[in-house]
């Protein structure tokens, strides 16, 4: 599970990084693919499916013929949304950690000791 | 399930996997399918449908009723794909706003194309994630080469030096006797 936790933290990283930059479409798409992935980790119904869906046609089809002001509605919508979805995901996260740590997946590695970065007051001292 | 797959496709399947993380708006989903291709054609497609009847994980509800009602899905699926192949070019002139440029009947083409992607997919994801479940690269991690090559490419330009920058800089180099 070593990749959905990679793909996991890259997809929320960049849909801040959208979010941002104001790519507003690609931050909710970006989110939503997360969650997707999350409700198929958990195995969760999502009851406002449907909604969503709806949403998102109106926002796409709001965009073909530019009208800023529902746009920006629709948008603060799924930001609203987004809010409250943000707990699948981490838990979904928080799940995936736990298998991993069943497995063995283990990344102690990185912060052997002596290598650069590790914090100097765990490092023992020498007899 | 013992699969017999090579080195190779075990790193095209990753990028793939990478590819679909990187990108959005329709991309993604084209990187996704083919990773689902990929490993249907890896596993063997009776077979999947095999594990998908009698799967016993948290998403066991919905990954049975796939494997069972297989042949309605996967005209599902081949309907999406199509879909996707058609609406992936036009998703970048939304946010440019230049879309009033494109011919009306390729906007009614991406608009009955768009309407049929939903934002909420969960059977396809289902899919994949129990096909990467049991498929050999579980247990690899994606390279930070293969995010790195599409998320860049629509946000900004790709820095190139400039030829003569580059010569001038080779002749300092000559001049000095230095190797920098």
């Amino acid at each position: 599970m070593a990749l959905i936790d990679n793909i996991l933290i890259k997809m929320v990283n960049l849909h801040e990084d959208f979010r941002l930059r104001g790519f507003n479409m690609r931050s909710i798409w970006m989110f939503y693919k997360c969650y997707n992935v999350a409700i198929n980790i958990l195995g969760i119904e999502d009851k406002t499916e449907k909604f969503k869906n709806r949403l998102w046609r109106l926002l796409v089809s709001a965009q073909v013929n530019p009208d800023n002001k529902k746009i920006k509605r629709l948008e603060a919508e799924f930001y609203n949304l987004i809010n409250s979805d943000l707990i699948i995901v981490t838990d979904a996260l928080i799940t995936i950690q736990e298998e991993n740590d069943k497995l063995g997946i283990n990344k102690s590695h990185l912060w052997r000791k002596g290598i650069l970065g590790f914090p100097a007051w765990e490092i023992e001292e020498r007899e | 399930m013992q699969t017999n797959n090579t080195f190779i496709l075990n790193q095209i399947m990753v990028r793939k996997w990478a590819y679909f993380g990187s990108t959005y708006l329709g991309n993604d989903l084209f990187y996704l399918l083919e990773f689902i291709d990929l490993c249907l054609e890896d596993l063997g497609e009776d077979n999947v449908v095999e594990m998908l009847k009698t799967d016993n994980s948290q998403n066991k509800k919905r990954l049975n009723q796939i494997g069972e009602n297989w042949n309605k899905f996967s005209r599902q699926y081949a309907g999406i794909k199509s879909d996707v192949v058609k609406s992936k070019v036009y998703y970048d002139k939304i946010e440019k706003k230049d879309f009033s440029k494109i011919d009306s009947a390729d906007v009614q083409i991406f608009l009955r194309c768009s309407k049929r992607i939903q934002l909420i997919q969960k059977e396809i994801y289902a899919l994949a994630i129990f096909l990467l479940a049991h498929s050999k690269i579980r247990g690899q991690t994606v390279k930070d080469t293969d995010f790195k090559v599409l998320e860049n490419t629509g946000l900004k330009k790709l820095e190139v030096v400039p030829r003569r920058a580059m010569l001038d800089h080779k002749m300092e180099n000559d001049r000095d006797g230095t190797n920098r």
